[in-house]
This record gives structure tokens, sequence and C-alpha cells, in this order.
């Protein structure tokens, strides 16, 4: 009875110390290097695993990845979308980068409400082309190595030789582990630095409790949220209607209610991907002094400290300047494009589909501006003047039953709250206009009508915004195509030099408990010390790594 | 100590309940999409133009794959449109036919009538895109086009004010779509128009009809003999 109580105890002790629903999260990342040269690209495979069981975790549909530079300045933000909890991804470094240690980090949404430790974070040393002082090898810091190598599940692998001539193939070997591991295998030529493999943090710093996670995990897909504010006394407004649309030729909307924080979400399907986001208040003439703000999901509070345990020697970095110059200036394809699995685009989330009675102002003589053409074109339509405000009305509609709100205008797909910034249009500026003279719904919105303006090339976007209407980028996806080292044979005629310092990247390769894991690769004309690192994280949630060096000599 | 151990344990136990009862940590409820329609004014008629005539639950799924659950919704057969009923302003909206996919609409506490958006026709020029009922689906489907149709006029007198309505009657239309892609239409359940689109399964398949006495005319036993076309494989070539 006693052991019961104790056991029944435990367990009510254990449940409430972990956030209920969603386990925790952490994210691991294998680089395909540590040091580059700005123009190369630098590969990843991104992993997110269950911070308690260790296994792949399919929570999150969204990765971010971002590289910051000793100054704390994200110089790279990529959003990522991952499928069953992992993904390959690649982004190229921008030539003018300076020299300096350099931080990548990575982390998924739900993560953000352990705080930026849970973030998986490494240091990468970046050179540019031109540099030739290496001053920030002076600047650096000794420091002992961060992350101390502590695998769970040794990898053995093996080669044929420990000295390799130019252009030879190379066969390596994993044996088996007990239960099977996911992978990344890099093969790069290295200076005389520790190779440092990345260990997952088993830890994490739970800086929140349940009922004060804000961020939620993306399960479905990427989730814009923001606040609501009154600009002058910075108050959060609850309640207020956040309507969302972007440039196309149907007219789209969606919108979202502040709670009680004055919060709102929207989950943007990858209908919104690389467009630019309106955001605007319903009711935005009478709500003059709220604002809306959208956090940003890469801004980071906690500052880089720019340290690595070792870094390469100045001849290596001379040598890897030198061989980055030789295969751009041979436009040598070093790398080739590879598509990811092509997700089915979804619809936009159109605000009517049919019933519209369509009108093409050039059918018409030309009018001089937007009342002019309801005047003449539209009975049922009215625009009443007030000061400096005009709002327009539906006639038709059977509107008494409600209260009055007016149509539902949108100019180029987007919604708009305010028919001022449309009243100069004229019908050499408008090619379509749609309206709906009865009601319509959305969720819980009712409007009067709709009138929908389709301008002859986009006004909208050359447009100023109004006050209250907040216009961003919703970036695309970028790891619709990444790139992966390019296979085959070197060319034999050599008319273009083979010269290369990443020999070989997988980002997942299986191991199996039953069989050995074999893969092969070319060594290349550059003659220099290789290490061959594996690394990941086996079925039973144990870390796996193993390295390996051989030299390349004639 | 016994008992210290049990008022722990209820301790624990209603500290537990008290956590996850204050959990304001709801995932899906950014997930909850929305219906979009237009409103719709009722026209009187003589005879119902609804197939469901009370409001019933619902489950509707949209043609981007999201759910709805719980709204109150009937399906008008005579505009061949599904009709909201607002929660909040309890107007009533014709829901976005493009928008809608499939809907299941309760009848009772266990059953639920699945309609879907179909294309009959496909291929031919009078191809029409209508809710049908799905009364089997396999390599033989069946559908009911649960229509009403005007049939003419009623002169009504009612409190000596005389007025015209229309009448209006159910009209089912059956549908069945075969393996290689073609639809039959029937007005009325024949056996005859089915088999002879299927004239090398005839044997097999009135055979199997009065093994199980079972006639092609009710509703009921017509998806009967269509789900035993699909179990027993007679749409094969023998």
């Amino acid at each position: 009875m006693r052991k019961l109580l104790l056991f029944g105890l435990f367990q009510c002790l254990l449940l409430n110390a972990f956030p209920q629903g969603f386990p925790a999260e952490i994210v691991i990342m294998q680089i395909d290097r540590d040091f580059y040269v700005a123009g190369e690209p630098v590969l990843y495979q991104f992993s997110t695993l269950n911070a308690s069981t260790h296994r792949l975790s399919d929570n999150s549909k969204m990765g971010y990845v971002l590289l910051r530079n000793a100054q704390s300045k994200v110089v790279i933000k990529q959003r990522i979308v991952l499928e069953k909890g992992s993904t390959a991804g690649s982004f190229v470094l921008p030539d003018t980068l300076s020299s300096g240690i350099y931080q990548m980090v990575g982390f998924t949404n739900f993560m953000r409400n352990f705080g930026e430790k849970s973030y998986f974070q490494k240091e990468l040393i970046i050179v540019n082309q031109s540099d030739t002082e290496y001053n920030f090898l002076k600047k650096q810091p000794p420091l002992a190595h961060s992350q101390s190598v502590a695998w769970q599940e040794k990898l053995k692998i093996t080669i044929d030789s420990d000295i390799y001539l130019p252009d030879r193939k190379v066969k390596v070997k994993i044996e088996p582990v007990s239960g099977n591991a996911k992978v990344s295998v890099s093969v790069f030529e290295n200076s005389n630095h520790p190779v440092s493999p990345v260990v997952p943090k088993i830890d994490i710093p739970v800086e929140t409790t349940q009922q004060q996670m804000k961020f939620q995990p993306e399960t479905k897909g990427n989730i814009l949220m923001g606040e609501v504010v009154d600009e002058t006394t910075q108050q959060p407004i609850a309640g207020a209607i956040v309507m969302l649309s972007c440039v196309d030729t149907v007219a789209n909307l969606q919108y979202a209610v502040t709670d009680s924080k004055g919060v709102f979400r929207f989950l943007l399907s990858n209908y919104y991907d690389g467009k630019e986001l309106y955001l605007s208040l319903k009711n935005g003439i009478k709500e003059d002094g709220w604002k809306i703000r959208v956090e940003d999901k890469f801004a980071m509070s906690s500052k880089f400290r720019a340290v690595f345990s070792a870094t390469p020697d100045s001849n290596f970095i001379a040598k890897s300047q030198n061989i980055a110059y030789i295969n751009k200036s041979y436009d040598v394809e070093v790398y080739q494009h590879h598509k990811s699995k092509e997700n089915v685009m979804c619809p936009a989330p159109r605000f009517y589909y049919d019933g519209a009675k369509t009108l093409y102002p050039a059918d018409y003589s030309s009018l001089d501006d937007f009342s002019e053409i309801v005047t003449e074109l539209f009975p049922f339509l009215s625009i009443k003047k007030h000061a400096n405000n005009s709002q327009i009305k539906v006639g038709g509609a059977t509107s008494e039953q409600f209260e009055y709100n007016g149509p539902a205008l949108f100019l180029d797909g987007i919604y708009m709250d305010n028919i001022n910034n449309i009243l100069k249009l004229g019908s050499d500026k408008i090619k379509k206009i749609d309206v709906i003279y009865a009601e319509r719904v959305l969720g819980d919105l009712v409007f009067q009508g709709v009138i929908s303006i389709v301008t002859k090339g986009n006004m909208k976007q050359t447009m100023p915004t109004s006050v209250n209407t907040l216009k961003i980028m919703n970036t695309d996806v970028a790891n619709a195509d990444y790139l992966q080292i390019a296979a085959g044979l070197p060319d034999q005629n050599r008319k273009i030099p083979y010269v290369r310092q990443l020999l070989y990247w997988n980002p997942s390769v299986e191991i199996f408990n039953s069989k050995d894991t074999e893969f092969e690769f070319i060594t290349s004309q550059n003659e220099g010390n290789y290490t061959i690192l594996v690394q990941g994280i086996s079925d039973n949630g144990l870390p796996v790594c193993v390295s390996k060096k051989f030299k390349v000599k004639k | 100590m016994k008992r210290a151990l049990l008022l722990l344990f209820f301790f624990a136990m209603g500290l537990n309940m008290l956590l996850r009862s204050q959990i304001t940590f709801k995932p899906d409820s950014i997930y909850t999409p929305q219906l979009s329609g237009t409103l719709f004014v009722e026209k009187k008629y003589k005879g119902s133009q609804y197939v469901t005539p009370e409001w019933s639950n619902s489950i509707l799924l949209l043609s981007n794959g999201d759910t709805i659950k719980n709204e109150k919704i009937k399906y008008n057969g005579y505009l061949d449109e599904v009709i909201w009923l607002h929660p909040k302003n309890y107007h009533k909206f014709m829901l976005d036919k493009s928008n809608i996919s499939e809907f299941w609409i309760t009848r009772s506490s266990s059953l639920l009538i699945h309609y879907q958006k179909i294309d009959i026709f496909p291929r031919k020029a009078n191809s029409q895109r209508i809710f049908a009922e799905v009364v089997c689906r396999g390599t033989v489907s069946m559908y009911i086009y649960r229509k009403i149709s005007r049939n003419g006029t009623n002169e009504e007198n009612e409190d000596g004010l005389h007025y015209v309505l229309e009448v209006l009657n159910p009209d089912n239309i059956y549908y069945f779509e075969l393996p290689d892609g073609e639809w039959i239409e029937m007005k009325n359940l024949k056996v005859d128009n089915l088999l002879k689109y299927m004239p090398k399964q005839k044997k097999a398949i009135v055979q199997m009809m009065n093994a199980n006495h079972l006639k092609f005319k009710s509703e009921s036993q017509c998806a009967k003999i269509i789900q035993l076309i699909n179990e027993k494989g007679l749409t094969k070539y023998p």
C-alpha cells in the first residue's frame, strides 16, 4: 500500500514537472564543415528530437536557421519545412562577409518558450576571399572546447588506406550499431585544428511555466504572431480584429482576433510563401491610435560571444581562399541543386468565389475617378462624404438586418478598410471591378457586400499604406531547393581543375544494426589532411559519432 | 505515516488536476478554419426545399483540407446548396459551394448522412458538379442526388390574401460510377440499366441478387447489391 502510494505520488509530481501535450524539443544540426571562404555554401542537416527520448520528433513542421556575426548581427535567416522532424538544407555565404567567427543557430518556434540557451548553436569560421591579414585570428580569445564529446554510442569506421593518391576512389565502411541510426557524413580537408562534432544538449533549461508558454508548436505550418497595442499608452488591445491578405488577382482574406494580452496569431499556409502580407485593423479609421506589431522569430536577445575552440592556421586559410578562387574562376560546378519533396500548393483563402457582377471600365467612356465610376456605372453603390472621410454603401443589400459595416473592399486582392485611398483611381487605372450586392460572411464577420478592384499593374504595391496597416514580407521556404555536393568523376581531360576541400557530403545516411554501411568518394588534386566525420542519432535516441583521418598525397 | 502519505498523494493529485485545468495553451485554437458564404433569404414554397428540414450538427470538409465540426446546417436540394445557421447572429447563409468538398449531416445520434461534391459525366459537355449522398464507394460507386424539383404552382388563399406558391417535390436521381469512369444516371432504379453496362458480369450479378433475395428497386437493397458487387469483385471480367 505504501509503495503504491509512493508510486502514485511520484507519477503525479512527474506529470506536473513537464509541459503537457507537447514534449520539449531540441534541435541538432550536422554541418558539412566548420571553416568556409565567403561565397561558398554551408550544407547542413536539421533534425528536431524529443528532448527526453532523443528520437526524431514530428511535432514541429517548421524550423529556423540563422547565422550571426561576432557583433550578433544576423546575416542569414532561413525558414525551413521539416519532413518527419528533419530536413537537409543549405545557404550560400555572401561574398561580402567579413572574416571572423560566426554562429549558426537552429531552433523551432516551440523551443522559443525555453529560452535561447536551448537553441542549437555552433561556431563557424568564415574568411573573406580578399582578406590577407586574418586579424580575427589575433583577436581570438583562448577557450577550451565548450562541448565535450561524450558519445554514447561509438561507431567503427574503416578505410583501406591512410594515404591516397589524387583522383582515387575511397571506399568507406561503417560497422553496424545496436539499433539503426541516421547520420550525416562529411569528408573534408581540415587544418590541424580538431574537429568539433556537435553533441546534442541533454538538459533543456526550462525558463518558463506551462501557463506562460507563448510560442505554439508549428504542428501544421508557419505561425505569424503579433500584437495590437495602443500607440500612446503601449497597452495591449484585446478583441481587435486583424485582417490579413496579400496581392493577388483574387480577393483573399483571413482574420484573427486579439486575446486578452493583445496577441493575434495566423496560421500561414504555403499560399503565403514568398508574398508580401498586408495586416490591417478592421474599422482602422476609427481606431486611429492602435498599432499592429509583428514579432520577429529570428530576433535573439542574447549576445554572441565569438569564441572558438580551435582555429585553422594562416597557411590553410590562404590555401582555402586559393581553391575557392580557382573553382570560381573556372566556374566549376562543385555543388548541384536538389529539390526537396514538392508540397501541394494551398489554394488562396478566397473571399468569394462566384456571384459577383463584373464590370470592365474600359468598356465605357473614360471616367476620372472612382466616385464618378460609382455614380455612373453602379446604381446600387453610393459614396458618402463626411469631412475628410468617405464611405461606400451598397444599396441593394438587405443590410438593415445587420449593424452597418459597409462592404468588404479589396484592391488587387488586398482588404482595404478605407475607400479614401482609391478615390483617385479613374477608369484608365482600373482593369476590372467585381461587385456582390448581398451580405457576405466570413466566420463571425458580416459585410454588406463586396467591391473588388483589380488595377492595371498592381497599383496597391506602389500605394502608401495607411497608418494602421502593416506590410511585411513572408520569406519563401529556404529548403524547397538546396545544394548538395556534385557527384561524379573528375574530368579526365583535365580541362577544368578538380580541386576540392569538401569531397563528400550526405546529410542522411542509414546505419543498420545487422549489416555494414558502405559509401565511396573520389579524392581530388588538392593534397592535404582530410577527415571523415560521421555523426547523428541512433534509433534508440543515443548520439553516435566517429571520425577518421586520411591523407591525399602524390 | 500511511495517513501522511495518503494526504500527500491527494494533495499531489489535486495539484495535478488544478494545473491541468488551468492550461491556457491550446495549440489548435488558431487552426480553427472559418466558413464563408452569402446571406440566404428564404423564399416560401409549397413543400420543403430542404432534404434535411431540421438544423442538424455537421462535419464539413473544406476544399483546402480543413474540417469544421458542429455547425448547424441544412442541405437545400432545390438549390443544391448548404445553408448554415450562424451561431452568433442566427442568420442563414448559403455556404460557398466551391469551398466545400464533403459534408456529413447528423440525422440521429448514430446516423450520419454523407454528401460529397461530385462531377457527374466529367468527360461530357453536360458535366455537372453536385452534392450527392454517398451510398456506397468502391470499384462501383453509388450516389443519390437528393434533388428537389419544382412541380407546377399552387394557388393559396390565407386570411383573404391570394397568392401563388411554387410546388416542390423530391426528385431523386441515382448515379453509378463504373470502374472505367463511365457514369450511369437513373431516375428510377432498374437493374437492366446497370447490367447493360456490365454485360460480361450480368449472369454473376443476377445470380448473386437471387441468392441474397435482393431487389434492385429498393434504395437500401440496391446499396447492398453494389456493396456485394464490390466485395465479390464482380466488376472484373471473368
